[in-house]
C-alpha cells in the first residue's frame, strides 16, 4: 500500500512537471528567442504608454517582455496563429519619431537559397506597408516582416498596420515553410 | 488518490502557472499584398506644393511621378528619389511610395548580393530594398519606403533624404558608379 502511494506521488510529480515544462516549451519556440530582437538595435526599459493606451483601446490582449516590448498573438485562418511584436524603443530621424512593428516569417538556415531571396526581394515591391528583412541570429537567417510607423500613430493607424503585418507574415510563413512555427 | 484526481490537478496546475497563455482570439486580417501600383499619370498637387515649399528642384516623369535629385553632402555624389503620385489605402490610411534607384543587374544577382541587401534592411531606421525583374531577365534594385500621402513638407524632406542616403551607399558599394 505504502509503495502504491509513493508510485502515485511520483506520477503526480511527473504529470505536474510535464504540464509545467511542456506548456512552457510550447511557448519557447524560435519566436521566443527572437522576442528580444529590436531590428533597430534599440532597447527600452519599459513599455511605451502610448502603445499600451492604444492596445487597450483596441481591446487586444498582449504581454510585455522584460525589455518593454509588446507581444501579441493572433489567431488566423485554418487554425493557424501568428506572433507580433511592437517595439517600445523608438528611432529618431531629426524630428521624426518612428516605431517598428514586426513579425517573424521563417528560419531559413545558414544560407537562404537564391530563389527564396529573389522572391522576397521581389515581394518587397508589392506590399502596401512594410518590408521583408533578414536578421542573422546564431548563424541562422530569419526572414522578418517589419513595418515602421510614427511613434505617435493613433490606435486606428496602429490597428491597420498590426493587421497588415500579422497577415502578411503568416501568409509568407505558410508559403515558404508550410509550417506554423511563429 | 484516484488517477483522475491526479490528472485534474495537473491540468489545473498547468493552467495557473505563468507562461501558459491561451492565445487571444483576435481579429482575422485580410491580405495586404497588392500588385505594383499603376501610374497616376497626373502629378499629385499635394507633392508639387510640398516640393515648391521646400524649394527642391524636381521633374515630372511620363507617368506623373516626381523625380527629385539630391547632392550627397561630403561625397560629391548625387542621388535621385522618386515620389509616386499614385496613392493607395490601408484601412483609413492613404499611403504612397517613395523610392530611389540603386542598380540594374543584367540577370538575377548572386545569393550573396541579395542576402546582403535583405540583411542591410535590418540596420535601417526605415525603408527596405526591393527588386523588380524585367522580361529580358534584368533586375532593377531600389530602396523604398511607404509614407502617409499627406506627409507635411518638413517630414517629406526627412523621408526623401532617409531614402536617398542608403540607396546611394548601396549603389556605390554594389556598382562603384554614380549613375542614379
Amino acid at each position: 500500500m505504502h509503495r502504491h502511494n509513493i508510485l502515485k506521488g511520483c506520477l503526480t510529480i511527473a504529470l505536474l512537471t510535464l504540464f509545467t515544462f511542456g506548456f512552457r516549451k510550447a511557448g519557447n519556440n524560435s519566436a521566443k528567442s527572437l522576442e528580444y530582437l529590436t531590428p533597430s538595435g534599440k532597447y527600452s526599459d519599459g513599455p511605451d504608454p502610448r502603445v499600451e493606451r492604444a492596445l487597450k483601446k483596441l481591446g487586444y490582449k498582449y504581454e510585455v517582455n522584460s525589455n518593454g516590448n509588446f507581444k501579441l498573438t493572433f489567431s488566423r485562418k485554418n487554425g493557424r496563429s501568428q506572433v507580433l511584436f511592437i517595439v517600445s524603443a523608438t528611432n529618431q530621424i531629426y524630428d521624426l519619431e518612428l516605431r517598428d512593428i514586426w513579425s517573424p516569417i521563417a528560419q531559413l538556415g545558414s544560407k537562404p537559397s537564391v530563389n527564396t531571396s529573389r522572391k522576397l526581394l521581389e515581394y518587397n515591391s508589392k506590399f502596401k506597408v512594410g518590408r521583408i528583412i533578414y536578421k542573422v541570429l546564431d548563424s541562422s537567417y530569419y526572414a522578418i516582416f517589419i513595418a515602421t510607423l510614427s511613434a505617435d500613430a493613433s490606435a486606428e493607424e496602429l490597428d491597420n498596420v498590426i493587421s497588415a503585418v500579422v497577415s502578411t507574415a503568416d501568409d509568407l510563413e505558410q508559403e515558404l515553410t508550410k509550417a506554423d512555427k511563429f | 488518490m484516484k488517477t483522475t484526481h491526479i490528472v485534474l490537478m495537473a491540468i489545473l496546475f498547468g493552467i495557473v502557472v505563468p507562461g501558459f497563455r491561451v492565445k487571444a482570439r483576435q481579429a482575422e486580417a485580410t491580405s495586404y499584398r497588392s500588385e505594383r501600383h499603376k501610374p497616376a499619370n497626373t502629378p499629385d498637387p499635394r507633392i508639387k506644393k510640398a516640393l515648391e515649399k521646400l524649394k527642391l528642384d524636381y521633374k515630372i516623369t511620363d507617368s506623373g511621378d516626381f523625380k527629385v535629385s539630391f547632392n550627397i553632402e561630403d561625397e560629391g555624389r548625387m542621388q535621385y528619389v522618386f515620389i509616386d503620385s499614385g496613392t493607395y489605402t490601408l484601412g483609413s490610411m492613404e499611403l504612397r511610395r517613395i523610392w530611389s534607384p540603386i542598380a540594374i543587374f543584367p540577370k538575377t544577382p548572386s545569393a550573396k548580393v541579395m542576402n546582403q541587401l535583405l540583411e542591410a534592411g535590418s540596420t535601417k531606421k526605415l525603408g527596405g530594398y526591393q527588386m523588380v525583374s524585367d522580361k529580358d531577365g534584368s533586375c532593377y534594385i531600389t530602396f523604398f519606403h511607404q509614407i502617409d500621402a499627406d506627409t507635411p513638407p518638413d517630414f517629406l524632406l526627412i523621408y526623401l533624404k532617409a531614402v536617398a542616403l542608403p540607396a546611394d551607399e548601396a549603389e556605390k558599394e554594389l556598382t562603384g558608379n554614380d549613375i542614379f
